[in-house]
């Protein structure tokens, strides 16, 4: 087991460049996370349109800008403000906006009373939810870049002579795993400088260890699961990023969506990242004892999708002699 | 000049026998709209604005992307054997790397029409309305230019993978930053700032102000800028076009 690990880390220095940019684009993606919660707290940038009077509004809720003349149209279809309020004197808005009718009210109840704390739906994430939702999509697509050895060994028909040479081939698998894993190291360091330098990052370095066993289960299961069905390395790669890039969008790992679409929130309840990015919510609350069932249904799922590809790999190359 | 028209004939179909470049100038940008613009329709009163927001931005990415559906017709594995035996023809070497960056833009054009075309017969999107010539104006130098810059990029790098990745890697970020995926304008601060370098972000404003605003003041600008881009790049491929690189 040893020397397939020693073998791996040999092999993974000939593609040291494609791992050190994927390593990098995980980081960044940390720093941005932690960056996009600081400005979370502004829920809007309104215009204030009014010709006599400059604005009374300040609210730390909202940037307030005050013109004479409304700006151009496009600038609310550009996001760069979202809503304009126009005053018509005796204290009476008008609020033009393209969002929904419950951003209108919120913007309207700001006006009235500028510091009432305000949640709006749930899109409200902490930095821990933030950071783990910015890194799994990165985390789950270097799992698949990692296992190119596994998927090499199968593709050049290795795994039977492996399968009679000394080593177990759980062990071999277990190697694999171990492989993977160690290289989520540059990230959990990152995050434990970042903790030790006083940054908020929302958990504790236990619960992130446990959060990356999770992510990094569920990543080499995919990742093993698709090696196993597809015989072209390169295939099962471009399938598995284009998989885990909408699955990780559609569970909202950048921003959490409000659909109100009953079909496809079951839909999207059924992937495990929307799952974890629901465990974490609940960790980041302090109840997770009580929500554990999210986490059981990654590590489920994660195991059943390893099972399946295990017993496909000793029926269709292990015994094939 | 029979020549060229001969070579452009064969580039062109070339091009439109190729089942990845058609699909992904068509249905992969009509795909990344409707499901981005499904994804943040939820925010807002009329979804057809989600909608029509990623239409137009992912309409600018594509056209942009088109730089790879030239570095792909040009040196792609089967035909740049063909081009050696042009070069040994007498039409000269200019007509191989032009003749290119013609049927590339020519056929990036109509795919990109088509998708407009698709769009707003079926999700009523807005590209202009009464507006929309200046929109299929504008359209054809920044094609133009894409795909002088695919061509110009594997003059520079001889080979098709290392120009292609290398180009779709800075077109994603530059587009990243210009607010394809998401608009950076609210966020504030470094972010905003930055969003305003990429040149993205630039076509992006153009577009929507014509859209939206009927507002035709940056039509010129970005028109005459793009035509001496192309013609930039054309110059460049003409001075570091060499034909010893296909001695393979």
């Amino acid at each position: 087991m040893l020397s397939v690990l020693k073998n791996n880390y040999c092999r993974m220095l000939q593609r040291l460049p494609a791992v050190l940019i994927m390593t990098v684009i995980t980081l960044v993606s940390i720093i941005l996370a932690i960056y996009i919660t600081g400005t979370q707290q502004v829920k809007g940038h309104i215009v204030y349109v009014s010709q006599t009077s400059p604005t009374t509004v300040s609210s730390k809720y909202l940037s307030v800008v005050t013109m004479t003349k409304e700006p151009p149209y496009s600038s609310l279809v550009k996001q760069q403000y979202d809503a304009f309020v126009i005053d018509n004197g005796n204290g009476r808005y008008d609020i033009k906006t393209l969002k929904s009718e419950d951003y209108k009210k919120m913007i309207e109840g700001l006006l009235k009373n500028p510091n009432v704390p305000v949640k709006l739906q749930n899109t409200d994430r902490g930095v821990g939810e933030n950071i783990i939702g910015f890194m799994m999509m990165f985390l789950l697509m270097s799992t698949f870049m990692n296992l190119f050895t596994f998927a090499d060994d199968k593709e050049q028909n290795q795994l039977a002579r492996i399968a009679s040479s000394p080593i177990r081939f759980s062990g071999y698998l277990a190697a694999h795993c171990i492989y993977c894993l160690s290289m989520f190291l540059p990230e959990y360091l990152m995050l434990v400088i970042m903790k030790l330098l006083g940054f908020d990052i929302g958990f504790s370095l236990l619960q992130y260890a446990l959060l990356y066993a999770v992510i990094g289960f569920f990543g080499i299961s995919l990742a093993l699961l698709l090696h196993t069905l597809i015989k072209k390395p390169d295939n099962a790669n471009m399938l598995g990023n284009s998989i885990l890039v909408l699955s990780s969008v559609l569970a909202g790992s950048f921003y959490s969506f409000s659909k109100g679409n009953a079909v496809l929130d079951n839909v999207v309840k059924v992937l495990p990242q929307k799952q974890l990015l629901d465990f974490a919510h609940y960790l980041q609350n302090g109840d997770a004892f009580a929500h554990i069932a999210p986490l059981l249904y990654i590590i489920v799922f994660s195991a059943a999708l390893f099972a399946v590809s295990c017993v496909i790999l000793t029926r269709k190359y292990v015994k094939k002699i | 000049m029979r020549g060229f028209i001969e070579i452009f004939k064969m580039d062109f179909k070339n091009l439109i026998r190729n089942p990845v470049l058609v699909g992904y100038n068509t249905v992969f940008s009509i795909l990344l709209t409707l499901i981005m613009g499904f994804l943040t329709s939820g925010a807002y009163a009329n979804p057809t604005d989600a909608y029509n927001y990623y239409a137009v931005s992912f309409l600018i990415y594509c056209m942009l992307s088109g730089a790879m559906t030239s570095t792909n017709c040009f040196m792609e594995r089967d035909i740049k054997k063909p081009n050696l035996r042009i070069i040994h023809s007498p039409v000269g070497s200019f007509p191989i790397y032009f003749s290119k960056i013609v049927s590339s833009f020519l056929f990036d054009y109509i795919c990109h029409l088509l998708v407009i075309l698709i769009l707003t017969l079926s999700l009523y999107l807005n590209f202009g309305g009464a507006n929309i010539g200046y929109i299929i104006l504008l359209m054809a130098p920044i094609e133009f230019a894409a795909s002088a810059l695919g061509v110009f990029f594997c003059c520079i790098f001889k080979t098709e993978e290392a120009a292609s990745t290398l180009l779709s890697n800075a077109i994603s970020i530059l587009a990243f930053l210009g607010g394809t995926f998401f608009s950076f304008d609210g966020m504030g601060g470094v972010l905003a700032f930055a969003s305003r370098l990429s040149p993205v972000k630039w076509m992006n404003d153009t577009f929507f102000s014509i859209i939206y605003d009927a507002d035709i003041s940056l039509v010129l600008p970005l028109f005459a800028g793009s035509v001496v881009v192309s013609a930039v790049l054309v110059f460049g491929c003409s001075k570091l076009f060499k034909t010893e690189d296909y001695l393979c």
